[in-house]
């Protein structure tokens, strides 16, 4: 019967020749590119939220000239009516009087 | 050359300038501890060089916070049987299966796995070993090969002295029973 208490214990899993030799290398370039994509992404981030606060404070500011000139527009329009107003008055004033001088 | 202490490693690592450098030290010094406990869970290379290599990532990421409550090595075994032991369940629940059928699928698909030595004996107990569950592997290789002394293993597995005690007997039992098979 194989006592186990009294077989050799020596580690039995093989690995690839040099392997050990190759390791340390191998997981610092796995870190420096962990560190790159890193630094990307945050770049990517950083840039995406500098690009939102542009595009919020353009579309805004488009928003506020939108309102402002629709509101100069109101008061043109108001301006341009009480003009016409005036000047349709004046017609018919006109053309009352001409009217009371051709019916007289 | 006489070997660095970890006083000296974490030292270095402290130091933004000599960070890297610090960490290939420890990659020396600890790569064989980590890669050992880590094929005995997984068992196939080429899966103990991945687990291997992100259980390294994970110990760079957060070697600043290791406080010294336990030895550096036990800390980063702990890391790496944790690593193997994920890594294990996520494949057991991609491919759909249970500890035993994990193992016959090891066996089939690298067959390299189950017969490296050239001894007969040292085969067959290598196959009662591969046929425990994946964390009693773990706690028998830990205390078989390298004589890993409970108290430390309890901080590995965050499981108590005497449960680990168990799991050893057990699975010792079960190897027995399985070479008397033969």
């Amino acid at each position: 019967m194989i006592d186990i208490e009294k077989l050799d214990r020596n580690e039995h899993y093989e690995v690839p020749e040099g392997y050990f030799d190759q390791l340390p290398s191998q997981v610092m370039a796995a870190i420096k590119k962990e560190k790159t994509t890193r630094r990307n992404i945050f770049a990517a981030a950083a840039a995406a939220v500098v690009l939102l606060a542009v595009a919020s404070t353009l579309f805004f500011n488009f928003k506020k000239d939108e309102q402002e000139n629709k509101a100069q527009i109101a008061i043109e329009e108001k301006a341009s009516n009480a003009e016409i107003q005036e000047q349709m008055i004046e017609y018919y004033d006109t053309e009352l009087a001409q009217m009371d001088y051709y019916n007289f | 050359m006489p070997e660095l202490t970890d006083e000296y490693i974490l030292a270095l690592f402290a130091n933004s300038k000599t960070k890297e450098q610090a960490f290939e030290l420890l990659l020396k010094k600890y790569q064989k501890t980590i890669y050992y406990n880590v094929r005995r869970i997984v068992t196939v290379h080429e899966d103990a060089n991945d687990v291997t290599q992100n259980a390294c990532i994970k110990i760079w990421r957060h070697l600043d916070k290791f406080r010294g409550e336990s030895s550096l090595k036990t800390w980063i075994t702990k890391i790496s049987v944790n690593e193997a032991l994920t890594f294990i369940e996520k494949k057991k629940k991609m491919l759909n299966l249970t500890d035993d059928s994990y193992t016959d699928f090891l066996v089939v698909t690298h067959p390299e796995t189950n017969y490296y030595s050239p001894n007969e004996i040292e085969r067959l107990l290598q196959d009662a070993i591969l046929h425990l569950p994946p964390k009693q592997r773990a706690v028998f290789t830990m205390r078989y090969y390298d004589e890993t002394p409970y108290a430390e293993m309890s901080k590995i597995f965050d499981t108590s002295e005497s449960a680990l005690k168990a799991s050893y007997h057990f699975a010792m039992e079960k190897i027995k029973k399985k070479l008397t098979e033969h």
